[in-house]
């Protein structure tokens, strides 16, 4: 496809990546022949918990392999487009799903993984998720007090502070509808480095403002001797007598299948998984890796977010400028037992609205054509928190690949109800012509009043409503105890010593807020004891750049 | 009871046929010949395939769709060659799950069965495409409930995808980002 080039900046991370790092990067599309390799540490996966295990592993000192089964993707590709963006960067082209349907998943599936798709919000373990950790989950050195420095360290890393720029109007929206309603909107602090307020986050970073593990941690650990091997899917832990022997590989083609023809074998004292919630549990189970009490992709998390969108009379324009600047967090944390929620905008932009508005024909184009006088609202539901709100759980297909089995309780929907009622006020207190649940059922209200009747009476159920998920959590969880999860409190796994998990999947339950920083925060502490317990004995010099 | 059944079915195709020609509505959306004469290559779609989504796209895209058939025709090219290369990309069991779905379309009985449609899909109109719709939207069945969606992610995605309908949206596509010179 030869489309203009709407980015035409200077890429320093393709051009390193073309030049003094090209003999340390294999990319496995190119890849014809088996290929077996050494080290001293094999991290498959290179999201936010790769990176960051990458960069501090490789400083210690300890030589790194980085598998990845996306394609090796830089800003100079980072067009502006959805077309180019979701089938290059993401799982399943954008479009995975649970088995039923019912949830539908953004997910990263590049070098970088989900940080180089992600809004850039990054903000810290609420201290009541952690407090729940230590209480019903017995995770009791994780207190607000052990983690604030590694929550520190990791902000001063990748440049995250509030973000100081007026937000967006449909940002702004958000904070004058909570104003209106007496809610206490927050300004969210985002991972950005001179950023230029395009709104293009979700298609990868054209500037690379973006703090991503694409330009801070993975280029770190690059320049420390690092090696990355890119569209290769770790297929299987070879496993004996309570240790991982060897991690097999193959090659995806262009097109992202499998090519099981070349096999690439890795062998490393140590090897750390970081494939992401959903990935990581697959690796586990198609390896048939100890699992006494099947704990592997059980819980797996998602916020499942309900979606209200409003026409306004004047432009929105959601599509430009910071995706995510405020949030509201005042129905996050009910007293009632009742599943809690948090408020967010997304971006705007064609391909995904098409999507979202479930309807075809002319009640679809009625909104597609409107696009750009929409204000919508996101409710984030904190799950995992409740006995009837387990999660899903993570299988594996007939090909061998995940399915995430997630049943929509009562329970949820019940609070999805209470998350409909809250937009829809919200979008009328800044002045919504109408109010338009996202559900099948549903027709566009013009007072408040009938939007409540109406999302009374609407049946909540799996496919009728639409529910989205951008954050994918649990499935390997920490647990002190095997009987309670897959990974101890230091990460390694319970029944392979030389195993550790270092991603998404070890949060015991949702967070309640965006993952990017907790994962950050928690792998930041679990790879600084994992490097001091493999550093070599011997005070050895660092591995020389190439 | 067979053989009344038989004769009813062999009735009604005719009539519905005859009648769907007579009111011109097969002569604003391409029939599978024209579309036999693609010349692109397709990896995932076949011709039988192509004639179900083309039959399919007027009603989904209703309000979007071109009326002339010039511009139909070329919709529908540029649409099924950017669902054929969508479908390339997705894993294994997404892809098995579309192929059984046409597969079962494509078949006389599952035409019948799960959409009603007496016609083969080169005659099937928009209005009876938009009937089928929203049969598989609000039928009991999660199978068909599934098929409908994924249809109309597909289908919907690569249209809004395509630069040439972001005006329709209010859109103005990305800026052009260079350095001072």
């Amino acid at each position: 496809m030869s489309a203009p080039l709407h980015n035409q900046l200077p890429d320093p991370i393709g051009e390193a990546f073309a030049t003094r790092w090209a003999a340390r990067h294999i990319d496995g599309a190119m890849l014809d022949r088996d290929l077996t390799l050494e080290t001293d540490v094999v991290i498959v996966g290179t999201g936010a918990g790769g990176g960051t295990t990458a960069e501090i592993l490789a400083e210690a000192g300890l030589a790194v392999i980085l598998l990845e089964e996306g394609a090796l993707q830089t800003s100079r590709v980072f067009q502006l487009e959805e077309r180019q963006a979701y089938p290059a960067l993401y799982q399943e082209s954008a479009g995975r799903k649970t088995r039923d349907h019912g949830i539908g998943i953004l997910q990263g599936r590049t070098v970088g993984g989900s940080t180089v798709v992600n809004w850039t919000t990054s903000l810290r373990t609420p201290e009541p998720t952690l407090r729940h950790w230590r209480e019903a989950h017995g995770l009791t050195q994780l207190t607000p007090e052990a983690l604030a420095p590694w929550f520190a360290q990791r902000e001063q890393r990748l440049a995250i502070a509030p973000w100081p720029t007026a937000p967006n109007r449909q940002n702004a929206l958000l904070r004058e509808g909570a104003r209106a309603l007496g809610l206490a909107p927050e300004v969210l602090p985002r991972n950005v480095k001179g950023c230029w307020n395009l709104g293009y986050c979700g298609m990868g970073c054209p500037t690379n403002a973006k703090q991503s593990m694409l330009v801070t941690t993975l280029p770190a650990a690059m320049e420390r001797g690092a090696r990355l091997l890119s569209r290769l899917r770790a297929e299987r832990l070879e496993h004996a007598r309570g240790r991982v022997t060897a991690l097999v590989a193959h090659p995806l083609d262009e097109w992202n299948q499998v090519r099981r023809t070349v096999t690439v074998t890795l062998r490393a004292r140590h090897y750390v998984l970081a494939g992401g919630a959903i990935g990581t549990p697959a690796l586990l189970l198609r390896s048939h890796a100890p699992d006494p009490y099947q704990r592997t992709g059980a819980r797996t998390f998602l916020h499942p977010s309900v979606v209200s969108a409003a026409l306004m009379p004047e432009p929105v324009d959601a599509y430009a400028g910071a995706p995510q600047a405020i949030c509201v967090d005042d129905d996050l944390w009910p007293t009632t037992g009742e599943m809690g929620f948090k408020l967010e905008v997304p971006a705007v932009h064609p391909l995904i609205a098409s999507v979202v508005i479930g309807d075809f024909g002319a009640a679809h184009r009625h909104y597609l054509h409107r696009m750009n006088h929409w204000f919508v609202v996101v409710a984030l539901l904190r799950d995992g928190f409740h006995p009837d709100s387990e999660g899903g759980r993570v299988h594996l297909d007939e090909y061998g690949d995940p399915v995430l089995d997630y049943p929509l309780t009562d329970y949820l929907w019940a609070g999805a109800r209470r998350a409909f009622h809250r937009m829809a006020d919200l979008q009328f207190a800044v002045g919504a012509k109408t109010v338009l649940p996202l559900h099948l059922d549903a027709r566009a209200a013009s007072t408040a009043a009938a939007a409540h009747a109406r999302i009374d009476a609407l049946p909540l159920r799996a496919r009728r409503t639409r529910v989205v998920s951008a954050h994918v959590m649990g499935g390997a969880a920490l647990a002190p105890d095997e009987r309670g999860g897959v990974v101890r409190p230091d990460g390694v796994h319970h029944q392979l010593k030389n195993l550790s998990v270092h991603d998404g999947s070890i949060l015991p339950t949702a967070l309640g807020v965006n993952p990017q920083l907790t994962i950050y925060a928690l792998t930041a502490w679990l790879a600084t004891q994992l490097a001091a317990r493999l550093r070599p004995a011997t005070d050895a010099a660092p591995h020389p750049p190439a | 009871m067979t053989l009344r059944l038989t004769r009813r079915r062999f009735l009604f195709l005719g009539v519905t046929a005859g009648v769907a020609a007579a009111l011109g509505l097969v002569a604003v959306w391409p029939d599978g010949a024209v579309l036999d004469d693609d010349p692109a290559a397709y990896h995932v779609l076949t011709a039988r395939d192509r004639a179900i989504l083309a039959a399919l796209a007027p009603a989904l895209l209703a309000g979007a769709w071109p009326t002339a058939p010039e511009a139909a025709t070329a919709e529908t090219r540029v649409l099924l060659r950017g669902m054929d290369a969508t479908l390339r990309g997705l894993p294994p069991r997404a892809r098995a799950e579309m192929r059984q779905l046409l597969d079962l379309l494509g078949r006389q009985g599952g035409r019948v069965a799960l959409a009603g449609s007496w016609v083969g899909w080169a005659t099937v109109d928009p209005a009876r495409a938009a009937v089928i719709l929203t049969g598989w939207r609000d039928h009991s069945l999660a199978l068909l409930q599934q098929a409908y969606g994924g249809l109309h992610d597909l289908m919907f995605g690569v249209w809004y995808g395509d630069p040439r309908h972001w005006a329709d949206c209010g859109y103005p596509g990305p800026p052009t980002l260079r350095l001072p010179s």
